[in-house]
């Protein structure tokens, strides 16, 4: 059984009638009776002596199809020419194009980078004339500038083209991918050109590698961090802090100054002794601004980490869907919570042996119940919860089997949970007419208070699902009138919908990660747009913008090799992200990568046998007599 | 072979495409003007120039050894303080053979050579028998056929006329047999005229010296088409040879024009020299050149050139 892989290939049979149609078209011979056809036939001689190649032209046709046959009998053979003969030579020139290959040197006006240039044209031009060179530049990631390229002016042009970055160096990762590139090919080389101001750990591997230093000892003083977090009781209130390091041998007194949104907030000269590093924290009140920025004023060999820049958007309101058959007090205390947006939802009231299916609003999905920040079912049968957070008041208890709920005749609370959300809260006077009896169950569960017979609140934290739970009907509690009642329900929204927040080791809530945005530099980031947003305009720190037409919701930039602010622009509202050095690695500018004596490779034989093979050669044989085929037919109706 | 008919009623009137009233009365012009006396000379009669014969002065020239001093214009001579002798012109009568090509290959261009021939033969015939001298006519192709024996008076006009209209193009061309044989057969002492194209290998060349005889003045008209000069011929071709049917596939471009020509003039001059080195009279006309221009000027001019370069040299 025949089968075709590519069916539709068939179709190029059609051609078949095309070729029959144009063979029909050939013109057609007309008689001339000529009285003698002795001049005739010299002429004819004459002119095809002149064209001697004509001679066997009669046969060409089998001669070519031969040679065609031929041809592509030795391709199918792959052949191959051994002989001795000059190795070609693959290299990889890698020029370390971080943060620090942009400090200066002796000579006014030029830094370790432009060394790097030339000293990069200097081996170009030393190469051996069969040797293919591959340049590429190391800083937070490797990149490729060229192929294995032969070419000694394009490769210059490229060297020539080349920027420095202010980025942190990843030399392992470069030196990992040249090596990959190199695998299996003879006689490689490996060339870096770089200030050696990284460490030789096991990540970069030095051997085989031939390395050019270039710079030579300066002194630096760097911010290594620099972060704006929130106090710990007050959301309004922040802390900037700000870590400088002295890489120089000697005591320096820096200047520092701290501002938001070009305003000076914070002048002091710091003086830091040698190889230490000063900490600064600073208490900030008030609105956070969008931009802030710390900056030493030092004269030192690199200028891209004296200064560090912190972005912040506007956060986001929470969104909170209310599920209730009328709570004033709940829905003040929940309009009352600030960034927040209300969704009241006003639905019938469970009774105890109903299921959910019976009182909930069959409109309200799972997935729009997740597409909120916390929804909150008051005396409503929630559905079956997998995931997202929820604040349930007097419904069954999650996680229960059965539908037949067992009350309390009265409740006071008789003890409190060491838990954050209950943390100073007085329930002393909390009464409660009756309290559904509860059990929690399951080690997620976590008791908030409860009386002498039952838990009244729980809590449940899990890795999709976060829950706070009260036990009993509010309007039927003097809760809602207890100060502590708005205090708890901030402190619930707060705890249910802490999971875009992150806590740093200190145990305080940082800003919001997703107010804050800061990059490393080099690093891209990703912007998300509200849908129709058609374009998209970035300027980097130089001032240089970019418009750029948006096809989806996402975007991604990665071209932040500079630091400073990025402003981008969507649908007339502009927003900055920040692009950090901060690297105490990087800024730390002096050579640290020793290198053995006998590290560089050593030459070895350049000629050996080398294995050239034909079968491309072949294949493109095959092709021009196909050619010449086609052309000979043209020209076989004059001749023949 | 070339066929010939007799129809003595046809040749009555002689009447065709070929030799038509027209044609008929273009020849009785052609007849009186040949007739113009030359310098004198005496109508109806055929002139040659005779050092010491005939009865009319016809020019001086110098004495040279061996010469009769008899001849010797003293007068002149004593004038001049040159020996000079006188140059007569004598009455004689002469035989003009006339050896047609009939072959395939006369049947080309528009008129064909082979009407153009049989024309001019006409028109040299009813010279002759104007000129009181005796014509024959023998037609030819790859060897001599059939003819009309030696006739004088204008009388055989018609017969001549109604042979020549009778003939019809065949055969291949072959020279060397047909002048052979003329030469040593048929042609009677006197003047041999060949009417051809004369397209032929090597062979032609050959034939010509055939035709080298002491009792014949040889007179060779080459009869060539227009078409044949410059042929009007261009694209994919089958090109077929007139007589042998053998058939040439090519191409014909303007380079091969060009060669083509190159090719046919070589042969042309060849055929030219080949005939000054032999003596002969040759003479090269095509079908688009009138008949009576022809005749009255080239063929004329060069008879009586060849005719006073035979007597000075006599």
């Amino acid at each position: 059984m025949i089968g075709f892989a590519q069916p539709w290939a068939l179709l190029s049979l059609l051609v078949l009638p095309l070729l029959i149609y144009l063979y029909r078209q050939r013109p057609q011979r007309e008689d001339a009776p000529v009285s003698t056809l002795m001049f005739w036939q010299q002429a004819i001689k004459i002119r095809d002596g002149q064209r001697s190649f004509r001679r066997w032209i009669k046969d060409i046709n089998l001669l070519v199809l031969l040679l065609l046959a031929l041809t592509l009998g030795l391709a199918l053979a792959q052949p191959q020419w051994r002989t001795t003969a000059e190795y070609s030579h693959d290299a990889i020139l890698i020029i370390d194009s971080s943060a620090s290959m942009g400090a200066r040197t002796g000579i006014p006006g030029r830094n370790r980078f432009d060394e790097a240039k030339r000293k990069a044209l200097q081996i170009i031009d030393t190469l051996p004339d069969n040797t293919n060179l591959l340049v590429m530049t190391s800083a937070r990631y490797a990149r490729p500038l060229s192929g294995f390229e032969s070419d000694r002016e394009l490769l210059k042009t490229i060297v020539a083209k080349l920027q420095p970055t202010e980025e942190s160096g990843n030399p392992a990762a470069a030196l990992k991918l040249a090596r990959t590139l190199l695998r299996n090919r003879q006689q490689a080389q490996l060339h870096f050109i770089t200030d050696g101001a990284f460490d030789a750990d096991g990540a970069v591997a030095t051997a085989g590698t031939e390395f050019h230093f270039v710079g030579d000892r300066r002194n630096n003083t760097a911010i290594t961090r620099f972060d704006v977090r929130t106090t710990l009781h007050d959301d309004s209130a922040y802390e900037v802090f700000v870590a400088i390091r002295n890489f120089s041998d000697a005591t320096i007194n820096v200047p520092f100054s701290f501002s938001m949104d070009s305003r000076v907030l914070h002048q002091q000269s710091l003086s830091i002794k040698a190889g230490h590093e000063s900490t600064l924290s600073l208490p900030l009140s008030g609105p956070l601004g969008s931009r802030a920025t710390a900056t030493i004023a030092t004269n030192d060999a690199l200028d891209a980490d004296n200064t560090a820049y912190l972005a912040f958007s506007s956060p986001a309101p929470r969104r909170v869907l209310l599920l209730t058959p009328g709570n004033f007090y709940l829905e003040t205390a929940l309009r009352e919570l600030p960034s927040t947006t209300l969704e009241v939802n006003q639905v019938q009231a469970a009774h105890d042996n109903t299921t959910p299916a019976d009182n909930t609003d069959t409109t309200i999905s799972n997935a729009r119940l997740q597409s909120y920040d916390l929804v909150v079912f008051d005396r409503v049968q929630p559905p079956p919860l997998l995931s997202g957070q929820y604040l349930l008041i007097d419904t069954k208890v999650p996680g229960s089997n059965t539908d037949t709920v067992e009350r309390t005749a009265s409740a006071t609370v008789g003890g409190i949970a060491q838990h954050a959300l209950m943390r100073d809260l007085d329930l002393s006077q909390l009464r409660i007419a009756a309290a559904r009896k509860i059990n929690a169950s399951g080690p997620a569960a976590q008791p908030l208070f409860w009386s002498a017979d039952t838990d009244l609140a729980l809590s449940t934290l899990q890795p999709d699902l976060r829950l706070v739970y009260l036990g009993f009907d509010l309007l039927q509690s003097n809760f809602p009138r207890q100060a502590a009642f708005p205090l708890f329900i901030r402190r619930s929204v707060d705890w249910l919908t802490a999971s875009t927040l992150t806590m740093d080791q200190q145990g305080n809530r940082a800003v919001n990660h997703e107010r804050r945005r800061q990059v490393p530099a080099g690093e891209s980031f990703t912007l998300t747009f509200a849908p129709g947003t058609e374009e998209l305009i970035i300027a980097a720190p130089d001032g240089g913008a970019q418009a750029i037409a948006l096809t989806s919701a996402r975007y991604t930039f990665s071209e932040t090799s500079q630091t400073g602010f990025y402003q981008y622009t969507a649908d007339g509202v502009q927003h900055y992200i920040a692009a950090n050095l901060t690297d105490e690695t990087e800024s730390a500018i002096n050579r640290r990568l020793t290198v053995a004596a006998n590290n560089n490779p050593q030459p070895t034989a350049r000629t050996g046998i080398v294995k050239v093979t034909l079968w491309p050669y072949l294949a493109w044989g095959a092709l021009l007599l196909l050619m010449l085929e086609w052309w000979l037919w043209c020209t076989r109706r004059e001749y023949v | 072979m070339a066929a010939t008919t007799s129809d003595p009623d046809s040749a009555a009137g002689a009447k065709n495409a070929l030799f038509d009233d027209v044609f008929l009365r273009r020849l009785e012009r052609l007849s009186l003007l040949a007739n113009t006396p030359p310098r004198g000379a005496t109508a109806g009669e055929h002139t040659r120039l005779r050092s010491g014969a005939g009865l009319e002065f016809y020019d001086y020239r110098r004495y040279r050894t061996g010469d009769d001093v008899r001849l010797i214009d003293w007068n002149v001579s004593a004038r001049l303080d040159q020996l000079f002798i006188k140059l007569l012109a004598a009455e004689v009568d002469t035989t003009l053979n006339l050896l047609i090509d009939v072959s395939t290959s006369m049947d080309f261009g528009s008129p064909t050579k082979f009407n153009y021939a049989l024309q001019l033969a006409a028109a040299l015939a009813v010279i002759g028998l104007s000129g009181a001298d005796r014509v024959a006519i023998t037609l030819f192709d790859s060897q001599l056929g059939t003819g009309l024996p030696l006739m004088k008076g204008k009388g055989h006009l018609r017969t001549i006329l109604q042979f020549l209209s009778d003939s019809k193009p065949d055969g291949n061309t072959h020279f060397t047999t047909p002048f052979t044989d003329v030469v040593a057969n048929r042609a009677s002492p006197g003047v041999l005229v060949v009417i051809s194209d004369l397209l032929g290998d090597f062979d032609t060349l050959k034939a010509l010296h055939a035709l080298q005889s002491s009792r014949l003045d040889v007179i060779v008209l080459q009869i060539l088409a227009e078409e044949e000069l410059n042929p009007s011929l261009s694209g994919v071709l089958r090109l077929i040879d007139a007589e042998s049917t053998v058939a040439l596939n090519t191409t014909v471009d303007d380079e091969l024009i060009t060669l083509y020509q190159q090719q046919l003039q070589t042969h042309l001059q060849t055929i030219e020299q080949t005939c000054r080195r032999l003596g002969f009279v040759h003479l090269r006309t095509t079908t688009s050149q009138p008949l009576e221009s022809f005749i009255l000027r080239d063929l004329q001019y060069q008879h009586r050139y060849r005719s006073r370069r035979k007597a000075y040299k006599a």
